[in-house]
């Protein structure tokens, strides 16, 4: 140990590089040492852990070490080589890169890193090499790079990507790592122009050629459109939207054109076709051969299919290997065209639904918004740009990007109409053909500094929770308990919108996280319900409920509070979202079915009896502020003795006769969705008892402690409404 | 006989074992069969011949060296393996080889 300690005090300790160090072999010591040691023992220093040892990177091991294969060749080197020709690059060529690109880009959303995906390409990392012999190819790869960024900002800013969604490394790739950089609209008229040059050259082309040009074309305005629609999601308003809405529309539109005449999926057919002559020429025996290597023919498929994706010109599979890190999350695999189209496509129709919240107004058709948008098991953009969208100020960095996005997209509006601007973000040279439907609101707010732009009606703020609970927006209105409830609540239904636009796997364990939120609220919302300055309040609305005496009446079950019933009704929804997950996620046996939907049932019971007694309380939603912030009239001057003063009486509003009439649909379908639920429980115990699902052979523990098990979060405190449910229930 | 013969055997064993304990935590650098070097501080050596290597690093051609943490050098990528040692001490572990 000291003679150990003495040496490498001579030394250093350090990796020494150049003249400083010099290397003696030691392979025979290793090699007797090998030998020397009994089996089972091994060589370590003291502070060595086989634990830590774990997480050790296995060279060689192509899942874990990422630049195991491959040449050492650096770019440049490459590219003298004529790894990424400029000249004489024909049309189809151009269009196969295009498409080659496309792919990548869509393996990139789906868990492949950056830079094994779309920076595989040469012409992607030195693409001003393309601006004189191929603009075409220039302006598209332009194009491709600040998609990327407008991607990577909308998937960081969205706060709803988790690893295994997507791989947002960009260190050594032409892309600024951090800060995040703004999407940008620079590359639009430069898609514009080769656009308008492609058009040109397909009419002046013969037949053959002017397909390919126009289908560069298609690719071209795909991209535009595409970025457009991230630009204006981007800018979090109504205008954006809509802008973003015509991009998406013209996008999917382009797409179709664009897959029409796909080389990749031709090729795909023509193989196809191939391999069905093959097979039938062989007949039977290859049948036989295909049902026993069908694995490995599988394997062989993907091997095939990762190969070829570097067949076009420019693409070296690991050029950027160095960049990945030690250990990639994953193994890198390229999708397929025809698959990579198909995920474009659901893309473009997700990003659709998630435009839809600008007609959204009001919290219940939000949460019907979210939960329509959560089935659809979107990618991880589109699930980004509904988050996004809704994120309120419980999401900072979201409203200050958007925040961001729109000063200096107006910066580049203003510069290019050349009005001055306040804006201290700097103005891009080439602007001036600015895509206005993405570029400001269409309440002519852009004249007036972003700062004051009031977010969207739909956003999860303020506003809209305070419709939700029937409680004034304005603070102080209904007393500070009331308030620091509504802030909240706002708190927990923004976590409780991020848990459900995660992918499903964390979306239930976040779900059941939440719980603990819904509980601390519900101690808000009974605070609340017994403040004298709420009972005041509600006595001034006209509410048609009875507030307690005294406290002893406040615990008692039968005399619930308006907020802490609204709050009881969020929880069971959110308990009986959970439990449903795992029939999704196949986490039950079957024994357990009957017992999860009892459950299920139960919660849904509860919420039917909240909504329908926040119903019977009838809460003034639109006409609450003004009830609430007005006075009782005063009494009548002398000479006026025949009229007496009377308060004013909130008039059944449009949003008020809204916000019932949602309350009985909500009462309604889950008093259906209850009766589904204990039909499906008859009908597990009717099959156990006719002996088609028997009993499980219960080794380790007792089905009581299967049930305390399966449902231990809903009875962990501080939870305490819905009342959980026990064993012998 | 038998017995010496055991106890020389016990000797060369644990002049081995010692030998390469006297350069654990030391950097020794290790070159696979496709010509990656890996250098790092030598933690553990295992009866297979497996190397895990300490604050590891990837040289890189023309470009900075690439971090790696802890690496496991499986006995079949190691191609050639060297101990990094000042120029004074050389000559003393020559005898490493």
């Amino acid at each position: 140990m000291e003679d150990r300690i003495g040496v490498s005090k001579v030394v250093g300790g350090s990796h020494m590089q150049g003249g400083g160090a010099s290397y003696v072999p030691i392979t025979g010591l290793l090699e007797r040492v090998r030998q020397d040691l009994p089996l089972g023992e091994m060589v370590h220093t003291d502070t060595f852990s086989l634990f830590e040892a774990m997480s050790a990177v296995e060279l060689g091991n192509v899942k874990m070490d990422a630049a195991m294969s491959g040449s050492c060749k650096s770019v440049e080197e490459l590219i003298q080589e004529g790894a990424a020709p400029v000249e004489g690059l024909t049309p189809a060529q151009t269009l196969l890169i295009m498409e080659r690109l496309l792919v990548m880009e869509a393996s990139w959303h789906n868990g492949a890193a950056l830079a094994q995906t779309v920076f595989a390409s040469l012409y992607m990392l030195r693409p001003d090499r393309l601006r004189d012999n191929s603009p075409l190819l220039h302006a598209y790869c332009e194009g491709v790079k600040a998609t990327c960024i407008a991607v990577r900002w909308l998937v960081m800013h969205g706060a709803v990507a988790e690893e295994e969604d997507i791989n947002c490394w960009v260190q050594g790739l032409p892309i600024p790592d951090m800060p995040v950089p703004l999407p940008d609209a620079r590359c639009l008229p430069l898609l514009d122009q080769a656009t308008q040059s492609a058009k040109g050259l397909a009419k002046g082309a013969t037949a053959p050629e002017a397909d390919v040009y126009k289908a560069i074309a298609a690719h071209l305005e795909f991209r535009r459109d595409l970025h457009g629609a991230l630009l204006g999601l981007g800018l979090k308003s109504e205008g954006g939207v809509v802008g973003a809405v015509a991009h998406l529309t013209s996008a999917q539109a382009r797409l179709q054109q664009v897959m029409g005449a796909s080389p990749g999926l031709q090729q795909q057919q023509r193989s196809i076709a191939d391999s069905q002559n093959g097979k039938d020429a062989s007949g039977a025996a290859s049948t036989q051969k295909e049902g026993q290597g069908c694995e490995a023919k599988q394997q062989q498929r993907q091997q095939q299919r990762q190969e070829s994706a570097f067949d076009a010109p420019g693409f070296v599979e690991n050029v950027n290997k160095y960049l990945l890190g030690p250990a990639p999350p994953r193994a890198a695999v390229v999708m397929s065209t025809e698959a990579a189209y198909a995920y474009l496509k659901s893309m473009l129709g997700h990003l659709q639904q998630a435009t839809d919240v600008m007609h959204v107004r009001g919290y219940r058709a939000l949460v019907q918004h979210i939960e329509r948008f959560a089935r659809l098991r979107a990618g991880v953009v589109a699930r980004s740009a509904a988050h996004y969208l809704i994120a309120g100020k419980a999401w900072g960095p979201a409203m200050a990007s958007a925040t961001a996005l729109r000063q200096a997209t107006e910066a580049e509006g203003a510069a290019a109409s050349g009005t001055p601007n306040n804006s201290s973000q700097p103005t891009p040279d080439n602007s001036k053909h600015r895509d206005q439907a993405a570029s400001g609101d269409k309440d002519g707010s852009s004249a007036n500094p972003a700062q004051d732009v009031p977010p969207p009606p739909w956003v999860l703020d303020r506003p809209i929770m305070s419709e939700a609970c029937a409680l004034p927006e304005a603070p102080g209105a209904a007393g500070p308990e009331a308030d620091l409830f509504l802030d909240q609540i706002v708190i927990a239904s923004s976590n409780w919108a991020q848990s459900m636009l995660l992918n499903s796997c964390r979306q239930r364990r976040r779900l059941r996280r939440g719980l603990d939120d819904w509980a601390n609220i519900y101690q808000h919302a009974l605070n609340a319900d017994m403040s004298e300055e709420f009972v005041a309040f509600t006595k001034r609305a006209q509410w048609a409920w009875t507030p307690p005496k005294d406290e002893v009446e406040a615990m008692n079950e039968f005399y619930p509070g308006p907020l802490s019933t609204w709050v009881e009704c969020q929880t069971a929804a959110s308990e009986a979202l959970h439990l449903l997950l795992g029939f999704e996620l196949d986490l039950y046996q079957p024994s357990e079915y009957a017992m999860v939907y009892w459950y299920c049932s139960v919660l849904l019971g509860v919420q039917r009896i909240t909504s329908q007694v926040m119903h019977s309380y009838r809460c003034p939603a639109g006409g609450a502020s003004k009830a609430s912030m007005a006075l009782p009239a005063k009494p009548g001057k002398k000479g006026n003795k025949g009229r007496a003063a009377t308060p004013p009486s909130p008039l059944p509003d449009a949003s008020t006769a809204r916000r019932q009439a949602g309350l009985i649909m909500d009462a309604v379908r889950t008093e259906l969705l209850s009766s589904m639920c204990l039909g499906l429980v008859r009908l597990q115990l009717a099959l156990k008892v006719a002996g088609i699902v028997p009993d499980p052979i219960l080794t380790f523990n007792s089905q009581r402690e299967r049930f305390d098990q399966r449902f231990a979060a809903f009875h962990t405190p501080p939870l305490v409404r819905p009342e959980p449910m026990g064993y012998g229930e | 006989m038998g017995a010496t013969h055991d106890q020389q055997a016990h000797t060369s064993e644990s002049s081995n074992i010692a030998q390469l304990k006297s350069i654990l935590q030391r950097f020794i650098r290790v070159t696979n069969p496709q010509g990656r070097i890996i250098t790092g501080e030598l933690l553990c050596v295992d009866k297979q011949g497996n190397l895990v290597l300490g604050k590891a690093q990837e040289e890189v051609p023309k470009a900075e060296p690439r971090q790696m943490g802890m690496v496991l050098v499986p006995m079949h990528q190691q191609k050639n393996v060297e101990l990094q040692v000042a120029l004074g001490e050389k000559l003393e572990h020559l005898s490493l080889q």
